[in-house]
């Protein structure tokens, strides 16, 4: 009677562990679902060259290209006086897949977005020199509609700046 | 050897008597012994010691061994052990845990959807473009580079300043944390809720990243001044 006794305890231990196992895991799995909703992320970086110098950063305005129109408000802090897009990428890529692009000066921006909700972006961000020096690296949260500026100095009396969105890839962008 | 009147022991003499207390001696030694401790004091107060010393340490173990409370934890422990490891898994040691990839995945997808880490990380979490500011104000201004990144809460005591104002702008730009090898400022828009990352790249990367190493990171807030309008490259 014993050796029957024992053994069934054992079940019933491990069908607790199962059921506690699942209980704990549940909400968990429920969420991951929902926040797999976009499993995929258009990511757009563009890349600009600011030269020139404003004295002035209240009262000059900054020579912008129309396909910079939508970071005027950003760009107007900066004391440059043009702003010259040289590239723009844009690629889908999954959720917490890391993705490197190779700008056009040799640095490279290495980046993975980690999630994805209700226009709410996580994204790990490492820009990196051509000496392999981290420039920045980060890990943001950002509203989709928001572009991410970051820029460095480039030689004398120019910056390079680097505007990173992160939009479903559903979403249509013309202003791009 | 010394004999009666001696008021030291040798150390042959002390060995000869633990080993008659210990009852670990010859039948000649034996004889020795008790010679010893008839004439000398000193011989007799050591066996002595010796005998209270062991008495001691026998009763202690006695109690230990007779204790039952202690079998009893320890039975509850392992119970208690067998249960954990039941639910949660067998123990590990953290290093070997952190190298399993998908116990790293399993904390990576913990980060993301908020979840146990969730409390840790919103610990870090820095809002930044969340207040009204006047124009060109740069936040944050801090150096350190390597350091700089595990700086948070310093950074983040920079920002507290303006979190009763937080809620009227709404915020929409959130940093756990930043690196940065060169300095790093926060250019905050006034009208926009967003920001630039400006780094200033160091001129010697090799010594300066050295120095950033050793160096503790600095924090300026530069709440009413402007951007520096001189030109980037001449403010080297």
């Amino acid at each position: 009677m014993k050796c029957c006794i024992q053994p069934r305890g054992k079940t019933v231990k491990r069908l607790v562990a199962l059921f506690m196992s699942a209980l704990y895991f549940f909400p968990w799995a429920v969420q991951a679902d929902e926040s797999c909703e976009h499993s995929k992320v258009k990511v757009v970086v563009r890349t600009i060259q600011a030269t020139g110098s404003r004295t002035d950063l209240t009262t000059q305005a900054p020579a912008l290209e129309d396909s910079l129109a939508d970071l005027k408000p950003q760009l107007a802090l900066l004391p440059f006086s043009n702003f010259h897009l040289i590239s723009s990428k844009e690629e889908e890529i999954s959720l917490k897949q890391k993705e490197s692009f190779r700008l056009p000066n040799g640095q490279t921006l290495t980046f993975r977005p980690m999630y994805m909700e209700k226009e709410r972006v996580g994204m790990w961000l490492s820009w990196k020199d051509t000496d392999g020096s981290d420039i920045l690296n980060t890990r943001v949260h950002f509203d989709s509609d928001d572009s991410v500026l970051t820029g460095t100095d480039y030689h004398d009396n120019e910056g390079r700046i680097l505007a990173i969105r992160a939009i479903k890839p559903e979403v249509d962008t013309t202003h791009n | 050897m010394r004999e009666s009147g001696s008021k030291e022991l040798s150390e042959q003499q002390e060995l000869l008597l633990s080993s008659y207390v210990d009852n670990e001696c010859s039948f000649l030694s034996r004889m020795r012994a008790k010679r010893l401790i008839k004439r000398s004091e000193t011989a007799k107060l050591f066996v002595q010691n010796l005998k209270n010393t062991s008495q001691t340490y026998r009763s202690l173990f006695s109690d230990s061994s007779a204790s039952p409370n202690l079998w009893d934890k320890i039975s509850q422990r392992i119970d208690a052990e067998e249960r954990a490891a039941l639910y949660l898994g067998q123990r590990k040691p953290a290093v070997v845990e952190r190298q399993r990839p998908a116990l790293a995945h399993f904390f990576t997808r913990q980060s993301v959807i908020g979840g146990l880490s969730g409390a840790a990380v919103a610990a870090c979490v820095l809002l930044l473009v969340a207040r009204p500011s006047k124009p060109g104000e740069i936040l944050p201004v801090y150096t350190g580079g390597p350091v700089a990144a595990h700086n948070a809460s310093a950074f983040h005591q920079a920002s507290l300043g303006s979190a009763p104002q937080a809620n009227l702008a709404g915020s929409s730009m959130e940093v756990d944390w930043m690196r940065s090898n060169g300095s790093l400022k926060i250019i905050q828009n006034p009208n926009d809720n967003s920001a630039i990352f400006w780094v200033r790249k160091r001129s010697n990367t090799a010594t300066l990243r050295n120095q950033a190493l050793k160096a503790t990171p600095t924090i300026r807030v530069l709440r009413d001044q402007v951007l520096d309008v001189n030109p980037l490259g001449t403010a080297k």
